[in-house]
């Protein structure tokens, strides 16, 4: 299948996946996770494809800060008009390294909360920045707002779609899959292995 | 706080620090002395350990109220190594158990500059109080004999346990005085908390038995003219020349397996106490600061060190003498470094003194702190948590006095993985998740709370990632912690949010859980069985009300007020008052309300120290809202006590204009001015023409405080009539 949509030059890929994978299974990947990994193409994982439409009305698409942001930043803003919905929530994840404060006591947690404080404040601006760029016909049809969370990169945007019910997570191609990636999930990896939600995977053209 | 003001309160809080060091330096000598005999090393090795510990941390450490030196928990494994490592050879075990307690203490260190000090979590909170337990049995198994004056009998734990009737029966042979002293002692420091008389409690019980027993063998001396019928093997020997009689530490078996699991026993050890210590006593901080664990950690390293090649045992964070110096007033290092210098004081000055203490007495303190560690009631408050609970501290407990420390807490983490297993019926759930992560924390944009989501299961197999990311929220917000994705939490969790609960509580944050109520209802789910059954196990026991409760319900209708006779485990409202800051509440009972101008009354329970020092307390308090804003004031007798803390820098306002006012009143607060403005000559009029309570306020409400013990309906009808004159005078003045 990966070949047939390099040969036809597919845009876009529909995948049924399973929600949750065994130990085995998570180790030999299934199919959809394979193809996930290696089509050219962008990809939409449904968990619970019905006849009957459900309607999308939040979107959680990722901010991280990567050249592919912004154009899956503008896909999902596409995408959220196309399917009417009424919320976008840009979620940036930031690695706690960038604190560079670890907490010991009243001292540090307090140097850690204002830089933390700080941090927030720089990636909304350039998440902002982000959106500046987009046409103003899209952004105006749709709330969109920000958050910011400090974690593991891939792994937290997955846990906050399920906390807030999202009904579609848009993210970011992964830039080069490698095997060890399954031992030491990365990004997508974390999403892949318990899908939250109905999962969008913009493949950059850049990247392709 | 800047760098100068920060030195400034220092100097200032110097003098409380004085006296808080030298009222922990009195218990902290009896217990190092015995600590240190009891582990069969010379009784000079305790007190070297107190003071390297008293000054290395105070330089080093990151805590800020506790004290280190010899702990209750190593008495057994270093009686293990000193026995066994000198094969037979007392001495010799000691020098190769000194170079062990410095190889521990590089450890230690290690753990510390690994940032390891989370470790401690990774033990079910229920095997490590059942291995606890397990010290305390070694430690009252031997000690018993020696309180009653018979030091020959040997054996390991269990045998010792087994010759405790037969010691009973027959001690009055062998040295019945030496025995009846330790007897005597023994009950003393049973009762000493029903004593309540304040001036007595100046002292703590340990060092009444010392001064006691000392007291006694002058009375023999001095006044019938008699040799003390004390054998000298019950006494304690000090060397002439302290400093050319240091040990050198053998460092011979270096690479020898038992050797080396000597060292691995005394650092698990010195972690989990110290850890255990310091979370407890942050509880009991007056300024409610949170310590750095692992640079503590270091401190402690570096003082075992230190100590080991001095020839000491080593050093960890002790909970009962930390206690006794936040109750007294302590509030920075200082005071752990005075009461090490208060130690080498003693041992200078009055060495004759503590050579006629009696090993007995100081048995009897030692049985005293294994029976507090190994209190049957620990084991029926685990039962009232899960009978699972109860079977793995058990099995813990037991497999810790036949084999060893090591084994014994491992065989505790296995058996509560396996409970878990059993209970949840899912390897999968387990297997799958261990090592993903499971936290997800964010601070929500439109409310500012803190939003913390755990998936999958939370037991302690992974509460260490929940723990790092809610110490990351400052104590003074909002943090919400949601388990509804999450399918199993287990015992330790639960007693670790219970724990971060109170810190939030302390300062004014706000900690909720949610999401747990729908487990309760489709499993049998930890939650709704261990937090809510204790206290209902209570209230099903108040079914009938005694003569003291119906009264108050008639009080209750006389003054048209609502009487709830009901536990209340969590009362709100007294967590501003200062009185409240070094003391734990239990719970309050027995609330008379008066709903429109806020006056309650109620019994409260809580208790004070820590471990040994525990006191539990019971008053009748009378809480209400003061009809105009008032300064932050503590008002109490004048007393021999509070001159005491006035010579030890508690501030005492006075005025020039009411003598009699300023000699019967201990007044104190920040605020100077403020407080001399409100109080004015009506205000101090009504206090010297009424009784005199104990008067808290936290700015917007007033505190009474009764007696020290719970008030008779006659007193409350005094309280309550008080505090309304009160009411109408400050409506007055306004």
């Amino acid at each position: 299948m990966a070949n047939c949509c390099e040969e036809f030059g597919v845009d876009l890929l529909l995948l049924g996946a399973l929600k949750r994978e065994n130990v085995v299974k998570y180790y030999l990947g299934s199919i959809a996770r394979k193809l996930t990994r290696e089509a050219p193409c962008s990809v939409l994982l449904m968990l619970k494809p019905s006849i009957e439409r459900i309607p999308c009305k939040h979107i959680v698409v990722n901010g991280f800060d990567s050249p592919q942001t912004q154009e899956t930043v503008e896909a999902a803003f596409s995408v959220g008009c196309a399917l009417s919905s009424e919320k976008i929530t840009l979620v940036e994840e930031i690695s706690e390294s960038r604190v560079a404060v670890s907490v010991d006591d009243d001292r540090s947690l307090r140097k850690a909360t204002l830089r933390k404080e700080k941090i927030d404040r720089e990636e909304k601006i350039r998440v902002t920045d982000i959106i500046k760029k987009i046409p103003l016909a899209k952004t105006k049809r749709l709330k969109w707002e920000t958050q910011s969370i400090f974690g593991s990169r891939g792994y937290s945007i997955g846990h906050y779609a399920r906390v807030v019910r999202a009904d579609l997570l848009i993210m970011n191609a992964q830039e080069k899959p490698r095997f060890y990636h399954r031992f030491f999930p990365q990004d997508l990896e974390h999403i892949l292995a318990e899908l939250p939600t109905d999962v969008l995977i913009i493949q950059s053209k850049k990247n392709g | 706080m800047g760098k100068k003001s920060a030195s400034l309160t220092f100097f200032k809080e110097l003098p409380q620090n004085i006296f808080a060091g030298f009222v922990v330096s009195l218990v902290a000598l009896p217990l190092a002395l015995g600590l240190a005999i009891a582990s069969e090393a010379p009784p000079l090795a305790g007190i070297i350990a107190a003071v390297v510990g008293g000054v290395v941390v105070a330089v080093f450490g990151g805590s800020h109220i506790t004290i280190s030196g010899p702990g209750n928990g190593l008495v057994i494994v270093l009686l293990a190594a000193i026995t066994s490592l000198g094969g037979g050879d007392l001495y010799q075990g000691y020098l190769f158990t000194l170079a062990a307690i410095i190889l521990s203490g590089g450890l230690l260190f290690l753990f510390g500059a690994l940032r390891l000090g989370a470790m401690s979590e990774f033990f079910p909170a229920s095997a490590l109080q059942g291995m606890l337990a397990a010290i305390g049995v070694g430690i009252l198994a031997k000690q018993f004999h020696v309180m009653l004056g018979l030091t020959s009998v040997s054996g390991d734990t269990i045998e010792q346990l087994m010759r405790i009737p037969d010691s009973l029966l027959l001690f009055l042979g062998f040295h019945p005085f030496a025995g009846i002293i330790g007897v005597i002692s023994i009950l003393f420091l049973f009762f000493y908390s029903k004593i309540r008389n304040p001036y007595f409690h100046l002292i703590p019980a340990p060092m009444w038995v010392v001064v006691g027993s000392i007291g006694v063998g002058y009375y023999y001396q001095l006044v019938l003219k008699e040799v003390v019928p004390i054998p000298p093997e019950l006494l304690i020997k000090i060397p002439e020349k302290i400093i050319s009689a240091l040990p050198r530490p053998n460092f011979e078996k270096l690479l020898d397996l038992d050797f080396l699991g000597v060292v691995v026993s005394i650092t698990l050890i010195a972690v989990i106490e110290s850890l255990l210590s310091i979370k407890a006593v942050d509880k009991l901080d007056l300024k409610k600061r949170r310590s750095n664990v692992n640079k503590d950690l270091r401190a402690l390293g570096l003082a075992s060190i230190v100590s080991g090649f001095l020839g000491g045992l080593n050093v960890v964070t002790v909970i009962a003498r930390s206690s006794v110096n936040a109750n007294n007033g302590g509030t920075n290092r200082s005071a752990n470094f005075f009461h090490a210098m208060f130690l080498v004081l003693f041992v200078v000055l009055l060495g004759d003194q503590i050579q006629r203490i009696p090993l007995t007495a100081l048995a009897a303190i030692l049985v005293f702190t294994g029976y507090k560690l190994a209190s049957p009631e620990n084991l029926v408050r685990i039962y009232k948590i899960g009978p699972e609970q109860a079977l793995i501290f058990i099995i813990t407990l037991v497999t810790t006095l036949f084999t060893s420390l090591v084994t014994g807490i491992a065989a505790g983490v296995l058996s509560t993985f396996i409970t878990h297993l059993f209970l949840r019926k899912s390897l999968y759930l387990f297997s799958l998740n261990v090592f993903k992560p499971n936290v997800l924390m964010y601070r929500e944009e439109r409310t500012g709370n803190y939003y913390v989501s755990v998936k999958n299961f939370c037991s302690f197999l992974n509460f260490y990632r929940l723990k790092m990311k809610l110490d990351q929220i400052p104590e003074s917000e909002h943090a919400i912690v949601d388990f509804s994705l999450c399918d199993f939490v287990d015992h330790t969790v639960m007693e670790g949010l219970h724990d971060y609960q109170r810190s939030f509580d302390r300062k004014n944050g706000l900690f909720e859980t949610i999401g747990l109520d729908i487990h309760a209802a489709q499993t049998q789910h930890p939650f709704a069985v261990r937090k809510s059954l204790p206290i209902n196990m209570l209230m099903g026991l108040k079914n009938s009300l005694t003569n003291r409760q119906k009264n108050l319900a008639d009080l209750a209708k006389q003054l048209s007020w609502k009487y709830l006779p009901k536990i209340n485990s969590n009362p709100k409202g007294i967590k501003g008052f200062l009185f409240f800051e070094s003391k734990v509440v239990n719970y309050s009972v027995n609330t008379l309300v008066h709903e429109k101008q806020k006056f309650s009354v109620f019994d409260l329970s809580y208790s004070e120290g820590a471990f040994i020092t525990k006191e539990d307390l019971k008053g009748t308090f009378l809480l209400f809202k003061s009809p105009v804003a008032l300064p932050v004031f503590v008002l109490d007798k004048e007393d021999f006590k509070t001159a005491l803390y006035q010579w030890a820098g508690f501030n005492d306002i006075n005025f020039k204009k009411h003598p009699d006012f300023s000699k019967r009143f201990h007044l104190s607060g920040n605020d100077h001015v403020e407080i001399k403005a409100l109080f004015n000559s009506d205000l101090i009029y009504f206090f010297e023409s009424h009784p005199i309570f104990h008067i808290e306020s936290n700015g917007k409400q007033l505190l009474i405080k009764g007696n020290d013990r719970l008030s008779g309906l006659q007193e409350i009808k005094i309280m309550i009539t008080f505090a309304k004159d009160l009411v109408s005078l400050l409506k007055n003045q306004k």
